[in-house]
């Protein structure tokens, strides 16, 4: 095992490097240049004035010059400073960006894969009832929903005619006036705390599916959830940290709900169908008619023999989906005036701002690199007849 | 998963939403405290004779009068919550929805390599010796004491000008704005070379070591700036500037703060590292101060409770005049007042603040001003002309449309047969309807214009000027077109001509040669596709129409922005053939010579894309950079204007309508300028709400 991590780690570096290459070089090819663009508005500077911001930029040097004073920068952590931000360094840009979409688009994700897969397992066990057809038929017609449209129809309904949620940004400037805190040390606070409970949950049922006897199996669920829930609660209105900081949560909080809901109703019918399907193969395993004839209720049959086997394709499209979250959703940001990583990928790409454009990229290939590697680790935890061999 | 899990796991996620939604009673009610109607000024009233008798005192006494205590409920009593540092302003909020985020709050940057409109909206205006008054953009003293522009002389080598300064003026920090700032400024950019481009061309700097020569303009420009006293400061020029750089490029240059950034320059051995320092409540020479910056959220401007130009009266009429009256003093500027009085208001500030929120889609943003979340859209832009009827619809909303400085144009490509021929392009210009494009494919949403200079730019346009077979039908077109090519030796091996019965070009035109034989390889016209903007690429499909009915091989080919940009400002000129893009402008028009002058050529690193060459035209453009005055300036624009609209290096084809939505609790002193509200970032300093 350990050997298939090494040669699996050795794989991604280079894979990552030629991810880094292609991307580089798709973005130079692009016609046009940054600096063209950026004094194409302006008769009254001097031409000399260009040349010497293609210079400052290093754009004057060969291509291959400019590629590998890139990547020896890059693997030094210098992600190079943005074209069109000058001289701001493309981490800082980044980071301004990162914590917004990853926690809109990771509580948009666990939302829809959680309802997706509860919806697929029942659907599965209980096929063929007029609840199977509606839920089908109605998730599939939200998946295949025009995003602007539905979520503009969703603001209307749910900010406008019902006046319940905000019409869209991360946070209320009225609120946030004179805020002792960024939004985004909020929203790293936010996504932590929130992460630490959810942890404690899944750990706690993790641990009572795997306790001696009932009892204990009961007291850990219990405890566990009482205490995560609580430490949640404790840490927002017990602890100075929290307190200082539970209102702006609150707000970044309330204006996530939207967003957060319409993402995931356009997007649960994806994994609801992808559980059902995969749950439908699992109930014809001989495994399954075994446990039944062993006289084993219903609700563990589904839950602790059929729906584990189900979850692998299902687990497999979460971590290849975590990977893809910082990418954001173009559109989505648009619409909820989010601005995050989709709209520094759309706009560095289309001002050609190269280092914006291939860091904002890299973190994405780092990331996909990373989902593949647990989807194969994960695969031997979650299948017991997935063994990895020397041969990988 | 069993019952009492998911319940568990329920809990938790009702806990988060709970923790999310609920509000912090014990949290100092800022939200909550009402905005104090007193705030809420009523416009001057506009009077057709000036007022002389205006007292000195401002008027804003009865408009701030002593505030409410906002609500706060007991934060005594839970101290561990967190202290709100400065509570809120007492006043209104003038809340500006924009569509993009800011990118700097160093206005050194948001002057240069950040040379972004939304940086320029949020981030308080410096200071200059001189200015733009709204809605005419008369020239009129910021910082200078000279009511008008003093003339540059003659001084030893070179030239110069001295300008005295108003007493009394102050940054926002409440120190005086003295010569030494100006000083200062110059010297920064002296030791940072010029920056990063962009201030290049607000202070041309002299280079030193390559003096000025007629042949060289890259090296004219300002040698020095000195301080005569706290209240005078002298700028040298290494050669004798015309109005383009004295006044209204030096003249307008932007002044910093020696005492904030001096220690930071000092400090830093390139320009990086001064944009890289904060800026944020850097003091600044307008009634506001940047007090927050959440990036990608909000951008906030606390007005000054003791802003140096509060209270004093502007009287502007339409020959551009204004009457300027503070502290009992009466000032005229920009001439002799006449006409009628475009407004008359007090400046403020009247708000206790601004907040610009970002709003990155224009549907969203317009729901939130009729949702009442905004006060006023910020768009260099305006807002599509499809959200005209809903905003007009909504009772609390009122638009503002005003003629936009810039147009789309057609640009030939003169250094290539058949664009060379001043021939053809009069003729594929003739063949071009603007008014049939203007007011009925495009549905009254374009403005057809033949000028270079915008008639919203009504002191420098030349309302001369019409289009080559203005007011002609689409079979006069032709029947023109063809007489243009005929008359300079085209020919066809089948003219074209017009069926009456078919309403159409029938036979279209084969076989098109040139007056000596030559034949037309294929052309291409770049234009912007339909998603960047298809008013353009609409035009872009009709041209192409017309050009074939004529017997042109004109293939219309929707390009990206930057693609086109790339062909025709950077790359190969003789890889292009007919292109069409836009300009927004200044209301100085200086660009009618820096597009076509022949030592701007694209091919030089200029912005004479076309290659045009006219050694008359060249000769007006080196009367002009001479020009000392508005009206000998304005006489050779017209000129020139008239050369070009007979040479055709441009097809100027139309302009747009920049259609502004505002709440209408607002009270503008105007809304009707060139460029818009927009242009005068909403008029923070003199709106009034309520």
């Amino acid at each position: 095992m350990v050997r298939y991590v090494i040669r699996r780690l050795i794989q991604m570096a280079l894979l990552f490097l030629v991810f880094l290459t292609v991307t580089w070089f798709l973005l130079y090819i692009l016609p046009g240049d940054s600096v063209a663009l950026k004094y194409a508005g302006n008769p009254n500077i001097p031409p000399e004035a260009r040349a010497v911001a293609l210079e400052r930029l290093g754009l004057d040097k060969p291509v291959l010059v400019q590629f590998r004073d890139y990547m020896f920068n890059f693997f030094q952590g210098d992600l190079g400073v943005s074209f069109n931000q000058y001289p701001r360094p493309v981490i800082d840009i980044i980071g301004e960006r990162l914590p917004r979409t990853l926690v809109l688009f990771l509580a948009a994700l666990v939302t829809y894969y959680w309802a997706g897969f509860v919806a697929g397992k029942y659907l599965a066990w209980r096929r063929g009832n007029r609840g199977e057809m509606l839920v089908t038929i109605g998730g599939v017609g939200l998946y295949s929903m025009f995003l602007p449209w539905f979520a503009f129809m969703m603001i209307w309904l749910f900010s406008v005619q019902l006046d319940w949620l905000p019409l869209s940004k991360f946070l209320d400037p009225e609120q946030w006036r004179d805020a002792p805190f960024m939004a985004n040390d909020v929203f790293m606070r936010l996504f932590w705390v929130t992460l630490i409970a959810s942890v404690a949950v899944f750990a706690s049922i993790f641990l009572a599916h795997r306790a001696s006897n009932r009892n204990l199996g009961r007291a850990l669920r219990w405890g566990g959830g009482v205490l995560a829930v609580g430490g949640f609660f404790f840490y927002w209105y017990g602890v100075d940290a929290g307190q200082a900081m539970r209102l702006y949560a609150g707000d970044i909080g309330f204006h996530m709900i939207l967003p957060v809901l319409v993402l995931a109703l356009i997007n649960f019918a994806g994994v609801m169908l992808l559980t059902r399907s995969s749950m439908l193969e699992t109930l014809r395993e001989d495994y399954i008619l075994t446990a039944r004839a062993k006289g084993l209720p219903e609700g563990v049959v589904r839950d602790r023999h059929a729906a584990r086997t189900a979850l692998l394709p299902v687990a497999t499209s979460l971590v290849l989906a975590v990977a893809t979250v910082i990418d954001g959703g173009v559109i989505t940001e648009a619409v909820f005036s989010w601005p995050g990583m989709g709209e520094i990928l759309v706009a560095s790409v289309v001002s050609e701002d190269i280092p914006l454009a291939v860091g904002a990229f890299s973190f994405i290939g780092i990331l996909a690199l990373i989902g593949h590697f647990v989807v194969d680790v994960l695969y031997g935890l979650l299948d017991p007849r997935i063994r990895v061999t020397e041969h990988g | 998963m069993r019952f009492g899990t998911r319940l568990i796991c329920l809990i938790a996620v009702l806990a988060l939403v709970a923790a999310s939604c609920g509000t912090d009673d014990d949290a100092p009610a800022a939200t909550d405290a009402p905005a104090p109607e007193t705030t809420a000024a009523p416009a001057p009233e506009t009077t057709e004779e000036p007022a002389p008798e205006t007292t000195a005192e401002p008027e804003v006494e009865d408009l701030a009068p002593e505030p409410e205590e906002p609500e706060v409920e007991d934060p005594a009593s839970e101290p561990e919550e967190p202290e709100v540092e400065d509570p809120m302003p007492v006043g209104a909020t003038y809340r500006i929805g924009i569509f993009s985020a800011p990118t700097t709050d160093n206005p050194w940057a948001a002057l240069d390599t950040e040379a972004e409109i939304w940086n320029t909206y949020v981030i308080p205006g410096q200071m200059s010796l001189y200015t733009y008054q709204a809605p005419t953009y008369t020239v009129v003293p910021a910082l200078a004491a000279d009511l008008e522009p003093p003339p540059v002389e003659a001084d030893g080598d070179g030239y110069s000008v001295t300008v005295n300064l108003r007493s009394g003026v102050t940054w926002s920090d409440g120190s005086p704005i003295t010569a030494h700032d100006a000083v200062f400024t110059f010297n920064t950019l002296r030791k940072y070379n010029g920056l990063g481009g962009n201030f290049q061309s607000i202070w041309p700097m002299a280079r030193d070591d390559d003096p000025a020569t007629e042949e060289d303009e890259s090296s004219q420009g300002v040698s020095s700036v000195e301080a005569l006293d706290d209240l005078a400061v002298k700028i040298s020029f290494n050669f004798e500037p015309g109005l383009a750089i004295w006044p209204l490029s030096v003249g307008l240059a932007t002044i910093f703060q020696e005492a904030f950034w001096g220690p930071i320059v000092d400090a830093a051995d390139d320009f990086e590292t001064l944009y890289a320092a904060s800026g944020l409540g850097a003091p600044n020479g307008s009634g506001f101060d940047s007090a927050e910056w959440e990036p990608g959220a909000f951008w906030r401007n606390v007005a000054l409770d003791d802003y140096w130009d509060a209270g004093s009266q502007y009287t502007v009429y339409s020959s551009g005049a204004v009457e300027y009256t503070s502290g009992g003093m009466m000032e005229t500027w920009g001439g002799e007042p006449g006409g009628e009085v475009l407004t008359d208001y007090t400046e403020g500030p009247f708000v206790a603040d601004t907040i610009y929120s970002i709003y990155t889609d224009q549907n969203a943003a317009v729901l939130a001003l009729t949702e009442g979340e905004v006060d006023f859209l910020l768009n260099p832009l305006g807002l599509q002309s499809g959200l005209r009827n809903e905003i007009l619809a909504a009772p609390n909303l009122e638009v503002a449309v005003n003629e936009q400085n810039g147009f789309r144009y057609l640009a030939y490509n003169t250094r290539k047969f058949p664009m060379s021929e001043v021939s053809f392009r009069q003729a594929l210009a003739c063949l071009i309807d603007k008014d049939f494009m203007a007011n009925t494919v495009l549905g009254g949403t374009a403005i057809s214009i033949n000028s270079l200079v915008p008639p919203g730019n009504a002191y420098w346009h030349n309302p001369n000027l019409t289009a080559p077979c203005a007011g002609q039908s689409s079979q006069e077109r032709v029947a023109s077109a063809v007489q243009i090519l005929k008359d300079a030796g085209w020919t066809w091996d089948v003219e074209p001509a017009w069926d009456e019965g078919n309403r159409d070009v029938i036979p279209k035109g084969e076989g098109l040669r040139g007056p000596g034989g030559e034949t037309i390889e294929p052309l291409t016209l770049l234009a912007p596709g339909p998603g960047y903007d298809p008013m353009r690429a609409t035009y872009s499909l009709f041209i192409e129409e017309w050009a074939t009915d004529l017997g042109i091989p004109l293939a219309a080919e929707p390009t990206g922005f930057s693609v086109i940009v790339d062909k025709v400002f950077v790359g190969d000129p003789m890889l292009w053939d007919i292109y069409i893009l836009g300009w927004g402008l200044t209301p100085f028009p200086d660009h009618v010579f820096d597009f076509f002058r022949s030592a701007h050529d694209s091919a030089l690193g200029g912005f004479n894309t076309p290659g045009y060459s006219n050694p008359v035209f060249d000769e007006l453009g080196d009367q002009f950079d001479r020009a000392k005055t508005l009206a000998e300036a304005r006489d050779l624009i017209h000129q020139a204007d008239a050369i070009l609209a007979e040479d055709l290096p441009y097809v100027v084809l139309f302009t747009t309508p920049l259609i502004e939505a505002y709440s209408n609790q607002l009270t503008f002193p105007f809304t009707t300028i060139l460029d818009g509200l927009q242009n005068v970032g909403a008029l923070t300093g003199v709106v009034t709400i309520g």
